[in-house]
């Protein structure tokens, strides 16, 4: 007989509609045994009694169904990005809101490095600087006349680097490669546009492929996720079906017992942009899901449709957007994108396919209905990921097939302002990340943060999804707000759902994993704009515990 | 020869899906190019490479007789460029098919990265749907963009389509591109000097031979001029000339005798607007004859002018 342990909790928020409430929680082979007062669990039989949460309030662990491992690139030695980025040890990397505090940041980094080192770092958003001239070559200049600089920039499309690395790299006013920024006397400005430009920067380039392709960078992730009471994260890039040679590293790490989480990994079935033999890749994932694990699965495909919308790629309906160039274009033909589909859904692959702009989540629910018809596979919970501009009528086409609306909630407060001013335009603005709206028309939704993009922790999107504050303090869409409970339950059973693990994580309930955020409040109890305050102390996983550094905060 | 490694001539095959790229690209795979050619596929389930024509299949990559090679795409395509000019064996030419909804023009600055010569873009279109791709809500601005792309536009399945619907793409394309060469085909079948080509004498003789069966049809689309000299040509005043060249001149080929360059041929390349000069074979002991090969609209052609124009480059 194995061994029980009863936690006891100034209140246990279960997230199980028949016994929402508990003090104490009893955990026998990592999995909760029984929920309910001190005296019940005790029934259950012999126990010992750990008060270790006597004061803290118990969650089920927050679920991120759309994350990156790609946010462990964000150091203190890397991260430039507007907004604070909370960091795996607890500490902060402060935003930086100027040209001005980017220089000084950067001399900062740049004093740190060794000799040979370039200074690579990313995250930089000038759509924040709405009244600044464009960076140059000239400003980045001002850190090191010597030392290669290469800036990248959050939509990841563009550079800036010095005149240290156009020199290096030979990079001159001859340079015939479309995307090589020239200032008005035709020399290199040290903006490099796009990919094949951001290639000149060899170094820079080689450096950041060897970051990213790192497995490492997902125990960095995991520990971010911790550190925000989150207990399963996901990668919606994971890995390429054509060569999943890092399934092993991944598991090696991710399957260890002092890694504080669990993954679930949505591989892509072909490059974006490219296509594949569908039905090979599907296979080939079939293949991939007999290495599952506990602590990490195979969930799934992720199919890229469009762009980012901040980007002006997303694929909008008629009238598109407010201001700037379009420059949408869908990555995937609507008719190869149904064969796609029923490729994956036959065989019964979740997916997950990435539709920013509403015209890519029409062309998608398309395809849904297709595969449907071909294939009465009912229970597939196939995704729309961000979601951020489906309009109500897609969402009563969502909760007829049966498809589930993953939104990006976070864009509210990080790109809510500019939203209204220059994408969407002040009023359709509201209409964005309609959760109300898919609540109503009876879509199941969870919320994200596309960890990388926005830090991950789900304190945040439910503060975001509650309030729909932005910077500024306009409220953007008041009628698109939802309850705590509501974004509570987006949170963990939402999201659990949509990864088709509801019935093991998710919520408090005898025969699921011990999957525990631990918190000082709880976010059904305290002020709704309070709510990114609550304080996580650390998480449970399968009834281990991982402890978040003691000065971690949550939310911003 | 200790050469530094010649740049990698760079053919981009784009067209939204069902236009006849695989076609095109499995026609270009039957026929070899004439150099080493590696074709970067979009999806090798659509490839049909006959059987005996395959020398070796491993690593993903097939091999085949004629000097063409094939694979497939598994990492982003710069990432792939950057470690193929890296490569010990590098392919002359690298031919790209781009997937039915990629922005071309985007994928052509890839071939702009130093090791690379882009050659040219050739957009397939379906003679008998392309005017509905265009208006489509979802895809007809990416349909267009591959078109304004193009250097070379294929508008295929002509045998499928009603002689108005050829008509018809006709128009649609050349005012959409008006600088890029109009090629009729079934089942994508062109000359593939057409396509790409690094200028070869031979070339230049079927040009000739295209010129003598253009000119016997009704509808002839295209005329041709040549001009031949054996004296060394001045090299700035030569790329003035071409520079003079009105828009309806679509194509111009050639293998010259540089007075700056004298024991190599200069092969000249200009699809479009863009023009190439690039260092070709030596002369060694055959005589350094200059011939270029212009293609244009019908009454394009001023050879009065031109004969004019040209023997003025002669230094």
């Amino acid at each position: 007989m194995s061994d029980t342990t009863i936690y006891t909790a100034s209140k246990i928020v279960t997230m199980h509609s028949s016994n929402p409430v508990a003090t104490a929680v009893a955990i026998r082979d990592g999995r909760v045994l029984a929920v309910g007062s001190l005296e019940e669990c005790q029934a259950w039989g012999p126990h010992v009694i750990d008060e270790r949460y006597a004061d803290a309030v118990i969650l089920p662990g927050f679920i991120e169904a759309h994350g990156h491992t790609m946010d462990a690139l964000n150091t203190e030695k890397t991260y430039v990005g507007f907004f604070d980025y909370p960091l795996a040890d607890g500490s902060t990397v402060l935003g930086v809101t100027s040209t001005a505090a980017l220089i000084s940041r950067l001399k900062e980094i740049e004093s740190g490095l060794g000799d040979d080192e370039i200074l690579l770092a990313n995250g930089l958003d000038p759509i924040f600087f709405p009244g600044e001239p464009r960076l140059t070559c000239h400003d980045l200049d001002e850190v090191s006349k010597t030392r290669q600089i290469f800036i990248r920039h959050a939509s990841g499309h563009l550079a800036t680097v010095n005149s240290a690395l156009i020199a290096a790299e030979g990079i001159t006013r001859d340079s015939l490669t479309p995307g090589v920024g020239k200032d008005e006397s035709g020399e290199p400005s040290g903006e490099l546009r796009e990919p094949p430009a951001m290639s000149l920067a060899s170094r820079a380039f080689r450096e950041m492929q060897i970051r990213s392709i790192n497995p490492g960078l997902v125990r960095t992730h995991a520990e971010m996720a911790r550190n925000a009471g989150v207990t399963t994260s996901t990668e919606l890039v994971g890995l390429m079906l054509l060569l999943p040679q890092q399934l092993e590293a991944w598991h090696e790490i991710v399957d260890a017992p002092d890694f504080p989480g669990r993954m679930v990994l949505y591989n892509l079935p072909s490059m974006p942009g490219t296509s594949a033999d569908y039905d090979a890749m599907a296979e080939a994932f079939l293949a991939l899901q007999k290495s599952d694990t506990p602590k990490m699965r195979n969930g799934g495909v992720k199919l890229i449709i469009d762009g980012s919308i901040q980007g002006w790629t997303a694929k909008m309906q008629w009238p598109g957007y407010f201001s700037g160039e379009d420059n949408a274009h869908l990555l995937t033909t609507p008719e190869e994108l149904k064969e796609t589909v029923k490729a994956f859904h036959r065989r019964r692959i979740n997916i997950n396919a990435h539709c920013n702009g509403n015209a890519a989540t029409e062309i998608f629910l398309d395809a849904v209905e297709d595969a449907l018809i071909d294939f009465a596979w009912l229970d597939h919970r196939h995704v729309v990921q961000h979601s951020q501009t489906s309009t109500p009528a897609q969402y009563r086409r969502m909760a007829k097939l049966g498809v589930c609306a993953n939104i990006f909630i976070n864009h509210i407060w990080y790109w809510g302002d500019q939203h209204a001013a220059i994408t969407m335009g002040p009023d359709r603005v509201r209409s964005m990340w309609a959760c109300r709206t898919a609540l109503d028309a009876g879509v199941p939704i969870s919320l994200h943060t596309d960890s990388g993009v926005t830090p991950i922790g789900h304190l945040m999107t439910m503060w975001c999804a509650v309030n729909r504050i932005t910077p500024s303090g306009r409220v953007l869409g008041e009628a698109e707000r939802i309850t705590p409970y509501e974004a509570l339950y987006a949170a963990t059973l939402g999201a659990a759902y949509q990864l088709h693990l509801d019935h093991e994580i998710g919520s408090i309930e005898t025969g699921k994993r011990a999957d525990f955020a631990v918190v000082d409040a709880s976010p059904l109890d305290v002020d709704p704009l309070a709510i990114c305050d609550i304080l996580v102390f650390g998480v449970v996983v399968g009834g281990e515990h991982f402890e978040a550094p003691q000065n971690a905060e949550s939310g911003s | 020869m200790s050469e530094e490694p010649r740049d990698i001539g760079v053919l981009i095959i784009g067209g939204y899906l069902g236009s006849g790229k695989t076609t095109l690209v499995n026609h270009i795979l039957r026929n070899g190019t004439g150099r080493e050619t590696l074709v970067l596929v979009n999806d090798f389930g659509e490839i049909a490479i006959d059987v005996d024509l395959i020398e070796a299949d491993s690593d993903g990559v097939v091999t085949l007789v004629n000097g063409c090679s094939c694979c497939a795409l598994s990492t982003p395509l710069i990432e792939f460029l950057v470690s193929l000019r890296e490569r010990e064996a590098r392919p002359q030419l690298l031919i790209i098919e781009a997937s039915g909804v990629a922005n071309t023009a985007l994928v052509a600055s890839h071939a702009m990265i130093p090791g690379f010569r882009l050659e040219g873009v050739v957009t397939v279109v379906d003679a008998e749907t392309i005017g509905e791709r265009l208006s489509d809500d979802y895809v007809g601005t990416t349909v267009q963009r591959q078109i304004e792309a193009a250097d070379v536009l294929i508008i295929n399945k002509t045998d499928l389509a009603g002689a108005v619907d050829v008509e018809r793409a006709s128009e649609l394309l050349g005012s959409l591109a008006p600088g890029a060469l109009v090629v009729e085909a079934v089942n994508a079948e062109v000359p593939i000097l057409f396509l790409v080509g690094e200028t070869l004498e031979s070339d230049l003789d079927l040009f000739e031979v295209r010129k003598a069966s253009d000119s016997g049809e009704p509808h002839a689309k295209h005329e041709t001029w040549s001009w031949e000299c054996d004296t060394a040509i001045n090299r700035s005043r030569f790329e003035a000339v071409l520079e003079s060249l009105p828009d309806r001149v679509l194509r111009v080929k050639g293998v010259v005798n540089f007075e700056g360059s004298p024991l190599h041929r200069s092969i000249i390349q200009r699809v479009g607007s863009r023009l190439a000069i690039t260092q070709g074979a030596a002369w060694g002991s055959d005589q350094a004859t200059s011939r270029v090969v212009l293609i244009g609209y019908p009454g394009s052609i001023n050879p009065e002018q031109w004969s004019k124009d040209f023997n003025s480059t002669q230094s």
